[in-house]
Order: C-alpha cells, then sequence, then structure tokens
C-alpha cells in the first residue's frame, strides 16, 4: 500500500487537488449555511418586533376623546346654564381644542399624530329640579305632566329620592288592591308606551322600582336612580331598560309626580315642551333648550404603521330608546 | 526481527496503475458524496428556512388584515384605516407572491418562486377582505370606500 501513504514523488503529491476541491466544497456549503441561517434569524428577528401596528392604541384614543367629550358636554350644559345654545357649541368647541392641544404633543414624542375636531352638535334640553325637599310636580304644581315631546333620545336620566317615606306604600297601590297610584315615569309613541312605577315597600323602608311588565328591583330607602343607564344606586338592574319597545319620537311624562320627593335631571334631544311647566329657578322644574345634547368628533390617529380616521358620537350617558 | 528500512521503497506485488486507480477512486467516491450530501443539505436546509420565513410574513400579514378588521369596526363617517408593514422583498433569495383567496372565507397564501413552496396562514375577519395577489416587499392594508379590506403594494 506504499502508495496510498502518499509517497513524497512529484506524481503522488497530485492528489492532493482532489482533497483541495473537496475542502472547497465544504467552505461553500458552510457559507451557503451561514448566509441561510442569517435569513431565518433576521426572520425571526421580524417575528418578534411587536405583535402591530399600534392600532389597539388608536381606538383607545377614540374611546378617550369621545368619553373626554362626553364629560366636556356635561360640563358645558351643567355650569354655563343661560348662556345661549351658540355660547355652549363655541365653548364646546373651544375646550375640545385644549384637550387636542393637551394629548396631542404628549402621543407626538411617540412618532403619532393625532387630531380631534368637532364635526356636528345636536341641540336638546336639559330639564331638571334640584330642590331636595319637593315633590316632582311641574311650577302650578300639576301632578300629571309632559315633560317634553318628539324626543329623539333621551339620556343622563337620574333620579334622586331624598324622602322614600313620601313614596305610596305597596299595600295602598290600586294594581295591587288599594286605591293609590304610584308615582310613574311613562315613555310613549302614541303606539307603544313604557312605565316604570316607583313605590315603597310596605313593610320596610325599601323602594320598589317596577318596570310595567316587565319586572322589578329593590333598593334601600332614598336610592339613586338612573333610568337610562339602568342603575339603581350605580347597581344594575335588569328590567330598568329604558323605553325599551318604543320608537321615536316619543313623549316623556310624570304621572302622580306629587308622590315623590328629592330631585331629578335628564337632557332630551328635542327642544319641544310646554314652557308653562317650567320656570328659570332651579329650585323648581326648570328646561334649558340651549343644551347640547350630543356631539360628533372627528379623530385622527396616524404613526409611520397605521392611518386610524373616524367620526365619533359622544352622547354622555347615552341610553338606546 | 526486520531491519530497519528493510521494506522502504518496496513496490513489489502493487502496480502503480492499481495503485493510482484505487487512490483516485476513493477520493472521487468521497468527493462525489461530500457534493451529494452537502447539496442535498443545503436545498433542504433552504427549503425549511423559506418555509419557516413565510409562515412568520403570513402571520404577520394575518395580523395586520386582523387589527385593521377591527379598526375598522370601530368607524362610523369619514372613515380612514391603513396599517403598513415593511416586509422583505425576497426569502433566503427567491422572490415570492402574497394573495388573498377563499372567498367569503378568506385566507392567505404565500408562495415562494424557486423552490415553490406555499404556505398558508388563516385570519378571522369580520370585515370583507378582497381577493388579491401581488409580489412580496412592503405591504398595507387599506379600508377602501365600499367597506372592504384590501392587502395592496405599499409605495413606502
Amino acid at each position: 500500500m506504499a502508495d496510498l501513504n502518499g509517497r513524497r514523488t512529484s506524481r503522488g503529491g497530485e492528489r492532493a487537488q482532489i482533497m483541495l476541491v473537496a475542502a472547497f466544497v465544504l467552505a461553500v456549503t458552510f457559507i451557503a449555511l451561514a448566509v441561510m441561517l442569517n435569513s431565518v434569524i433576521y426572520t425571526e428577528n421580524l417575528a418578534t418586533r411587536g405583535e402591530d401596528a399600534h392600532g389597539s392604541e388608536a381606538i383607545a384614543y377614540r374611546a378617550d376623546m369621545a368619553a373626554g367629550t362626553e364629560r366636556l358636554i356635561e360640563h358645558v350644559n351643567e355650569n354655563q346654564t343661560g348662556e345661549s345654545y351658540d355660547d355652549h357649541v363655541a365653548n364646546l368647541t373651544t375646550s375640545i381644542a385644549a384637550m387636542d392641544n393637551g394629548t396631542a404633543p404628549i402621543v407626538a414624542t411617540g412618532g403619532t399624530r393625532t387630531k380631534v375636531s368637532v364635526m356636528s352638535v345636536t341641540r336638546g334640553t336639559r330639564i331638571g329640579q334640584f330642590n331636595t325637599s319637593r315633590n316632582f310636580t311641574d311650577v302650578g304644581a300639576t301632578t300629571d305632566w309632559e315633560l317634553a315631546n318628539s324626543i329623539e333620545g333621551t339620556r343622563a336620566f337620574r333620579i334622586n329620592i331624598t324622602d322614600s317615606s313620601q313614596l305610596v306604600e305597596e299595600d295602598l297601590i290600586s294594581f295591587l288592591g288599594g286605591s293609590l297610584d304610584p308615582f310613574t315615569v311613562r315613555v310613549d309613541d302614541g303606539t307603544d308606551d313604557w312605565a316604570v312605577r316607583i313605590y315603597e315597600d310596605d313593610t320596610t323602608t325599601d323602594v320598589i322600582v317596577d318596570v310595567e311588565g316587565g319586572g322589578e328591583c329593590v333598593a334601600g330607602s332614598d336610592p339613586e336612580i338612573d333610568l337610562t343607564a339602568g342603575t339603581i344606586n350605580g347597581e344594575p338592574c335588569g328590567p330598568l331598560s329604558f323605553g325599551d319597545g318604543v320608537s321615536t319620537p316619543y313623549s316623556l311624562r310624570y304621572e302622580q309626580a306629587d308622590q315623590i320627593q328629592g330631585n331629578f335631571s335628564l337632557v332630551v334631544d328635542s327642544t319641544s315642551f310646554t314652557s308653562s311647566h317650567y320656570s328659570t329657578d332651579e329650585d323648581t322644574p326648570f328646561a334649558d333648550d340651549g343644551a347640547i345634547y350630543a356631539a360628533t368628533i372627528y379623530v385622527l390617529h396616524e404613526s409611520a404603521d397605521h392611518v386610524y380616521a373616524t367620526d365619533a358620537e359622544a352622547i354622555p350617558g347615552e341610553n338606546d330608546a | 526481527m526486520r531491519k530497519k528500512g528493510q521494506f522502504d521503497g518496496d513496490d513489489r506485488g502493487v502496480s502503480m496503475t492499481v495503485s493510482y486507480i484505487l487512490g483516485l477512486s476513493i477520493a472521487f467516491l468521497l468527493v462525489i458524496g461530500l457534493f451529494l450530501t452537502a447539496g442535498d443539505f443545503v436545498t433542504e436546509q433552504r427549503e425549511t428556512s423559506i418555509r419557516t420565513e413565510m409562515e412568520v410574513l403570513g402571520e404577520q400579514i394575518a395580523t395586520d388584515i386582523t387589527l385593521a378588521d377591527r379598526m375598522a369596526q370601530t368607524t362610523t363617517d369619514n372613515e380612514t384605516v391603513v396599517v403598513r408593514r415593511s416586509l422583505p422583498s425576497r426569502v433566503s433569495g427567491t422572490g415570492y407572491t402574497i394573495s388573498v383567496t377563499g372567498g367569503d372565507d378568506p385566507y392567505l397564501v404565500l408562495t415562494s418562486q424557486d423552490p415553490e413552496i406555499t404556505v398558508e396562514a388563516e385570519f378571522s375577519n369580520q370585515t370583507d377582505v378582497e381577493m388579491s395577489r401581488l409580489n412580496g416587499g412592503s405591504i398595507l392594508v387599506n379600508y377602501t370606500d365600499s367597506d372592504t379590506l384590501e392587502v395592496q403594494r405599499s409605495d413606502r
């Protein structure tokens, strides 16, 4: 096996060329593998770069701006009574611009451009009474009276009972075998109607919120009832679904308004009401038809990897009636 | 005992020709074996890496479509929804195409050109997604005027 051991002759040495080719092939193979490995690492690096294009932030921004606008609408309505509707709109527009100027520089540091502006404002009427020791009759002490008509929507309808003992007791109620009718809020579109009766338990001081044909909820004494949110003292009340089954436009009225004591407030999407029911004094029922019911805002959220723009409705305490 | 150097240079019993043929054959066999094995190995690894890359890209595009869908669901009027993503134009040295197919239940199909490998990526959507086909590279998912989502080529 002398020659296979690689005899040091010039002819025997030429066989190393084959080994050289083999080594070259191996080298090329390793380079190709390295290049491919690099490519895979790059892709896996891509895969770990953030889950998405910050779209969730855009959606959250829209919700934040709508919620902020809702608070501004409430603020304008509640703290600037007596001013005209145009003044309210101007105040809202200015406040939203301020909100935009406040948030835009903060998000800009993260490479995002934002913009929020008012597209349209819906006029409504703010109705209420802030005297805690008065019943819900109108200025002329009428017990059955219409708060407003031609209503396209109602929001933030809150009744705060300050003395439950003024409510009719359960055993005296006409539809339960007695002779008295309890305080009732009625929503009526001319064909269908929806009503909620409020009365007191005959053995305890609990207050019963009874939706006509829909079931009832029981709360402790002096509850705060949010009719449009469907809550009593902040707790959800299943049957309390304001205006369920009633189409718009509808009218809203109180019945037996002398059988309750406390204060109430609501905003309706309507400016149609009988002014003789109201005064300008907030200790008796009042109606401010210069109020803002709702606003539509335009929201833009843009960065290098996404553009998100849409109109958004801001209706504080909205219901679907 | 043999004396040292007694058989040095002893060629007896071995023909020089046979010795050469034997040596060359073994060396060639080794080299050819190396060629075949390394070639197959590289090809196999390349296909694996193309598949892995396209799976990642497919999932990323699916994420973008899902995101655009989620964003589109929260819009009303005056809406604009665009989601951009910068993707490589080639995977492991070959071009590829991205297509949305499947009609009412759309899904993504990514196909590389050479070797031809196909990878699918599923996504769930509520907004309709238009069928489309485009070459690999940067893309955008656009919410069109007809209220559908479309995967388009991005200029950036």
